[in-house]
This record gives structure tokens, C-alpha cells and sequence, in this order.
């Protein structure tokens, strides 16, 4: 190819602009992003909390360890940063903390640092707004490994695991390196130079800890695939000397370049919830400007639910909340969506997955890891048709008359336009 | 000169009272032979005339009230699922059930203090009303010897009817841990003397020579039920009460507290 004219329509902004935006469509996925026979977990930000009970009203089965005990039902339940989740971990923000959970579930690392006495209650550093803290030395412990322990059987139980990261700036611990949450809030402790550092990370650690992130969650559950989101949110506040937009923008670029390179890694796939967002700007956010709107995460939760198995449902999903779709996705493509494209898309799919389910069977007789061998299949298959696109797959329509190109610069075709009109304003 | 008591509260000051039947209907003012302890008797559930009567009882006589004190047995004796043990903050190395799902402590003061809560206002109103100290009174440990607790279970109509609303009977129906109990019944008694003291009040608590060397209610107070202690332990907390009052009434105890 090689003109623009002849690349698909999804590649080329003219007829992206001509036939509205189709969320559906940004994201470029060789297999379903979570199947229906799926065990869905998230972590990360505000974000992964709120896709899951979105995807769980679509009947897909999300798990929830650490649930409240029942006979602690009528106790104020706990902070919702810490309920939200498949487990009480709260926001995870970078990848280096991502990679950090990981580490202390397996206790392949414990910080030196991990708590406060505040009066009666040792404060949790890593989860600093626990409603229920421990009041003494062992029941830290005792609680903590309760938790590391329910964090460790997320990652073992799970087949699906939603990643949704949105900073890249840390605060360091210079004893061993410890990435503490940021303190936003004053009562959560100020930063005290002599033993925190704030820092941003740079893109090679950032890909480092995403490439160990996922062969650390490989360890524990040699099957798990990640669906790696960066979160659109920006900073509330931060360290380095820019401005918040400025460092907000970098922070995610950072995010969004290793999560790239992480989603090369068979089993791993990058969601593009950022960019189904962009192009609403501040109509994605409430009037603070940070939180993302109702609709703007159902407009994710569709895109995500159209690239997942039984897509359809991204129907569903619009027929409860109408709003959730239609005020981004145009009429012409949910009615795309809900028309033939359909139809296409699931004859297709059931025709590979006919032959995937041949050659997984080939592959389950023969090797002792079916599981992990079908991933390496897929990423085979992948490899093989590296265009094949699930959503939005469209027939490619025939390439355009090439127009001839105009002649002169444009400061030229300018003026003898006005030239013409000139003269033809003088004939009449 | 010995001090006029006036005992009142929850279901343990039926305990105290003796084998005397609470009335109908109205208060009464029972008055413990050999001793100048008092029991105000009501009916249940406790109300606002109760507590009037108090508040009048307490102009003449120091107030000690005995409050709730079963939270613990109602909550868990029956075993709930998944058993629940927790690490009591002020004895942290006592044993774990290995079974159990670990909760925090503060999760339980949060279960608890809806009932502990109103304690507070009751104290620091009979202290206006009374001009003097104010005493609050602990309430039984439980018994540690689970066959002595399985044994006595069939007499205590709650847990035959938690059994049935289980769909279980009482002799295969699980119980909480004796070690797990007594961390709930020691919970609730700190708490109960956390408001107490709060309040100006104070607090008077078991005495040790009622509990055995690992904290659980000695055999020899132990009555036909699970939950409750005999006629000896009535007697035993009668005298503790009878000296606490002495006590807080002793210049030197002049600020509120604990009366251990």
C-alpha cells in the first residue's frame, strides 16, 4: 500500500470523521477479550473498580475474595476504595506497585515500612483508609497475612485480570525501595525527605515491571491473561515541577508506551479505554474534571463488552442504559452494531473457533499444559494473521480513484481560487 | 458506714437478684437480705419507666448498673459460618482457632457498640441525679470446658432456637471456640469500662478469684446454663459491688476509673 486511500477505513482519520466514531473499533483484539466461561479480577485504578460491576451485569463472573464476614453484616461496611476490587488492596496506580502486590502476595518481598501507630490503631501505609484497622503489633500481622494471603488467591483463581494503571510518579522509599501510596489527603501522612522519595518512572522501568508483572502472575496461575487499560483520570496533584496537566500527560504516555510493549507478551492484551475517551475531552469527566461520568465508563464497558465473547451484549448493555451509548456511539454505528455486523462477526467467530478449538484439542492431547499451550497457540495464530481484526471487521471496501494531485503550493491554489471567484463575481 | 447500692441494668441483675420472679408490670425495689444492696426489678425488655426508677432510686442510693453483658453469646455461641476468631488488642497471645475467619478487633467494637453506646448518657445522668459516683458492673466470663457447655445448652431457649432456625439440633450444632468467647466476652468488658470511665463513671470487674488462671468462669460458679453464673457468683459480685461502692466513695478515688 501505498497510499492512504487504500488502507482500511479504521486506519484512516477522513473516514473515521465521515462515519462517526465507533469505540467498538479502536481497540485491535485476536481473540475475545474475556470469554464467557471466564473468572474476571481487577486492579488498579478507580477505573478497574468501575468496569467490573458493568461486566458482572452482563452475566460475566467476577471474583470478589475477602468478602465480609456475614456475621459482620450489620457493621458499616468498609471504605468503598477497599470493597471495590477483587480483593482489599484499594487503588493500585503504577506499575511498580502493581508489581509490588505481586511481590508481597508470593512474599517474595515485605517492606520494611508498612505501618503507623496513630494512638489505639496501627494504620495499614499501604492501605491507609482501612475502616477497621488493627489495634495491636499481631493483629497487623495476622490481618495483613489474611489479606496478602486473599490477594495471592485473586491472581491463582482468576482467568482474566483487569489492569488499569494511571500514574507513573511514585513515592520511593529510600530504605528498600517500597512504593508507599501518595498521600493526597494530610491525614494520611506528609512525605518526610529523610526516608520517602517522589519520582516519576521512567519508561524502561515501567516495561520492566510490567514484563516481571505478568511472569510473576504466570508463576502463580500459569493460565491468567491481563487486559492492561490505561486510566484516562488525570493527577490530582504532583511532585515533579510541571504543571499537573503536563505531568499527568507524561505519566500516562509513560503507561501507555510499556503497556504496549507488555501486550507483545502472549496472554496479554492492551484495552484502549484512553483512547475511547479522548476524543470527548472534558465531556468524559465531571465538573472537577478528574472523575470519570457514568457514561464515559458504560462507553468503555461497551467497547470492552463488543471485543469480549457473545459481543452482542454491548445490546444489552445499551438497552439498560440507553444513554451510556448513545451519547457517544452515533446511530449509524450502534445500528451497525446491533445489525449484520453482528451477524458476521459471530458467523465468523464461530468458524474460528471451530478450527481453534481443532488445534487445541491437537495441543491438549499431546502437551501436559493445555492451558498455557492454547495461549501460545493464540499468540501463534496472532502472529499469523496479524490483521485480523474481531470488532468492527468490516469487508475492506474497494480502494478509492486515486485523485490527481493538485498542482502548486497551497498559498498558490489559494490565491487562484479567489482569483476565479473574483472573476466570476465580475461576469456576473 | 456501709453504702446503699441500688443494682439495675440488663438480664445479669435478674441474676443478682436471686430466684425472686421480676414483676409484670412496674418496677420494684428488691432488697438483697444480709447486705444493703438493692436490685431494682422491671420488666423486659427495659424501658424508659425503668430507668426513671433508677434515676429516683439513685437519690438515695449509689447507682450500679449492670449493662448488657450477653452480646458475645447471642452473636456466637452458635457457630457461624465461616467461625470467626479475632487477636484481643489487650491479650494479644491467646490462642487462634485454625479454622476460623480472622476479623479485627475494631470490626467487633463496631458490632458491639450500638449496644455499649447509650451506656455513656445513663451514667453521666445518674451522676447529676445522684451527685456521686456511679459503679458499672462486669458480667460473667464464660466457661471454658466445651462438653460443660454442649451439656447445658438445651436450657438456654435462645440457642434451642437458633439451633432450629438452623435447621439443626443442639447436640450437633457448632459452637464458638471457649477461647474465641472469652476474647468476646473480654472485648465487651473493656468496652463497657471504656464508656464507664468515659462517662465519669465506675467500673467494676469481675473479680479474679471468680476466674480460673486461663480466664474463664472457675467450675464452681457455674450454673445449668451456658451463659449465666450461680447463686456463689451472685454472692461473690455482691461483695465485689459492696466494696467498689466503698471505694469510690474514699476521697483518694476521687477521679472515675477502673475499680480492679
Amino acid at each position: 500500500m501505498n497510499s492512504n486511500d487504500e488502507l482500511p477505513d479504521r486506519q484512516r482519520w477522513a473516514s473515521v470523521a465521515a462515519r462517526g466514531l465507533k469505540p467498538a473499533e479502536i481497540g485491535t483484539f485476536t481473540t475475545p477479550l474475556i470469554r464467557a466461561s471466564d473468572t474476571v479480577a481487577s486492579i488498579g485504578t478507580k477505573l478497574a473498580a468501575q468496569l467490573t460491576p458493568l461486566l458482572r451485569a452482563e452475566k460475566f463472573n467476577i471474583l470478589r475474595a475477602e468478602p465480609p464476614h456475614p456475621a459482620l453484616a450489620d457493621i458499616p461496611p468498609e471504605a468503598d476504595e477497599y470493597l471495590s476490587f477483587s480483593s482489599g488492596y484499594g487503588e493500585i496506580r503504577s506499575a511498580r506497585e502493581l508489581l509490588q502486590l505481586i511481590r508481597r502476595s508470593s512474599r517474595r518481598f515485605t517492606p520494611k515500612e508498612d505501618r503507623r501507630q496513630d494512638g489505639d490503631i496501627f494504620v495499614d501505609l499501604f492501605r491507609p483508609g482501612l475502616k477497621y484497622p488493627a489495634r495491636s503489633d499481631h493483629e497487623f500481622d495476622l490481618l495483613l497475612d489474611r489479606h496478602l494471603n486473599s490477594v495471592r488467591s485473586v491472581f491463582r483463581r482468576c482467568s482474566v485480570l483487569i489492569v488499569a494503571l494511571g500514574s507513573s510518579e511514585i513515592r520511593e522509599s529510600k530504605v528498600d525501595g517500597a512504593v508507599l501510596p501518595i498521600p493526597f489527603d494530610r491525614s494520611e501522612g506528609q512525605l518526610d525527605p529523610d526516608r520517602h522519595a517522589m519520582r516519576t518512572l521512567t519508561v524502561d522501568e515501567t516495561i520492566a515491571d510490567l514484563e516481571a508483572a505478568v511472569a510473576e502472575l504466570r508463576a502463580i496461575n500459569p493460565v491468567i491473561r491481563v487486559i492492561l487499560i490505561v486510566s484516562p483520570e488525570p493527577l490530582a496533584a504532583t511532585a515533579a515541577p510541571v504543571h499537573v496537566v503536563a505531568a499527568s500527560a507524561y505519566g500516562k504516555a509513560i503507561l501507555r508506551v510499556a503497556m504496549e510493549r507488555a501486550a507483545q507478551l502472549p496472554g496479554v492484551a492492551y484495552f484502549p479505554a484512553m483512547e475511547i475517551l479522548a476524543p470527548l475531552g472534558d465531556r468524559a469527566f465531571d465538573a472537577g474534571g478528574r472523575t470519570l461520568t457514568a457514561k464515559a465508563i458504560g462507553a468503555v464497558a461497551a467497547a470492552m463488552l463488543a471485543a469480549s465473547e457473545g459481543g452482542d451484549i454491548v445490546m444489552a448493555l445499551a438497552k439498560d442504559s440507553p444513554e451510556a451509548l448513545a451519547a457517544f456511539i452515533p446511530a449509524p454505528s450502534l445500528d451497525e452494531i446491533r445489525g449484520a455486523t453482528i451477524a458476521e462477526r459471530r458467523k465468523k467467530r464461530a468458524a474460528e473457533q471451530q478450527q481453534d478449538a481443532g488445534a487445541d484439542a491437537a495441543i491438549a492431547s499431546s502437551e501436559p499444559d493445555a492451558e498455557f499451550s492454547k495461549l501460545v497457540r493464540a499468540r501463534e495464530r496472532k502472529d499469523r494473521k496479524s490483521k485480523r481484526v474481531i470488532v468492527a471487521d468490516k469487508p475492506e471496501k474497494p480502494a478509492r480513484k486515486r485523485r490527481e494531485k493538485p498542482k502548486g503550493t497551497l498559498a498558490e491554489r489559494i490565491a487562484e481560487k479567489q482569483r476565479r471567484a473574483l472573476e466570476a463575481e465580475s461576469k456576473g | 458506714m456501709e453504702v446503699s447500692l441500688v443494682v439495675a441494668g440488663h438480664s445479669h441483675v435478674a441474676a443478682l437478684a436471686g430466684p425472686k420472679d421480676p414483676p409484670r408490670a412496674g418496677t420494684e425495689l428488691v432488697e438483697i437480705e444480709g447486705t444493703s444492696v438493692s436490685v431494682l426489678q422491671g420488666p423486659w425488655p427495659r424501658d424508659v419507666n425503668y430507668w426513671a426508677a433508677l434515676a429516683d432510686a439513685a437519690r438515695e442510693r449509689m447507682p450500679a448498673i449492670v449493662w448488657e453483658g450477653d452480646q458475645h453469646n447471642a452473636a456466637f455461641l452458635i457457630e457461624p459460618t465461616p467461625p470467626v476468631d479475632f487477636v484481643l488488642s489487650a491479650a494479644p497471645d491467646l490462642p487462634m482457632d485454625p479454622r476460623a475467619s480472622y476479623v479485627a478487633e475494631s470490626q467487633l467494637r463496631a458490632l458491639f457498640a450500638p449496644t455499649i453506646d447509650p451506656l455513656g448518657p445513663i451514667v453521666r445522668r445518674l451522676r447529676e441525679i445522684s451527685g456521686g459516683p456511679v459503679l458499672v458492673a462486669g458480667t460473667p466470663p464464660p466457661i471454658g470446658d466445651e462438653t460443660a457447655i454442649r451439656t447445658r445448652l438445651p436450657n438456654d431457649p435462645r440457642v434451642v432456637a437458633g439451633a432450629a432456625e438452623r435447621g439443626s439440633d443442639i447436640a450437633s450444632i457448632g459452637i464458638t471456640s471457649p477461647y474465641t468467647m472469652q476474647k468476646l466476652w473480654s472485648l465487651i468488658q473493656s468496652m463497657v469500662a471504656e464508656t464507664t470511665v468515659a462517662a465519669g463513671g465506675f467500673f467494676v470487674p469481675v473479680p479474679d478469684r471468680a476466674r480460673g488462671a486461663d480466664g474463664f468462669l472457675l467450675e464452681q460458679y457455674w450454673s445449668d446454663h451456658a451463659t449465666r453464673a450461680n447463686d456463689e457468683y451472685r454472692r461473690e459480685m455482691l461483695t465485689e459491688l459492696a466494696a467498689a461502692a466503698q471505694a469510690a466513695t474514699d476521697p483518694a478515688a476521687a477521679s472515675p476509673g477502673n475499680l480492679e
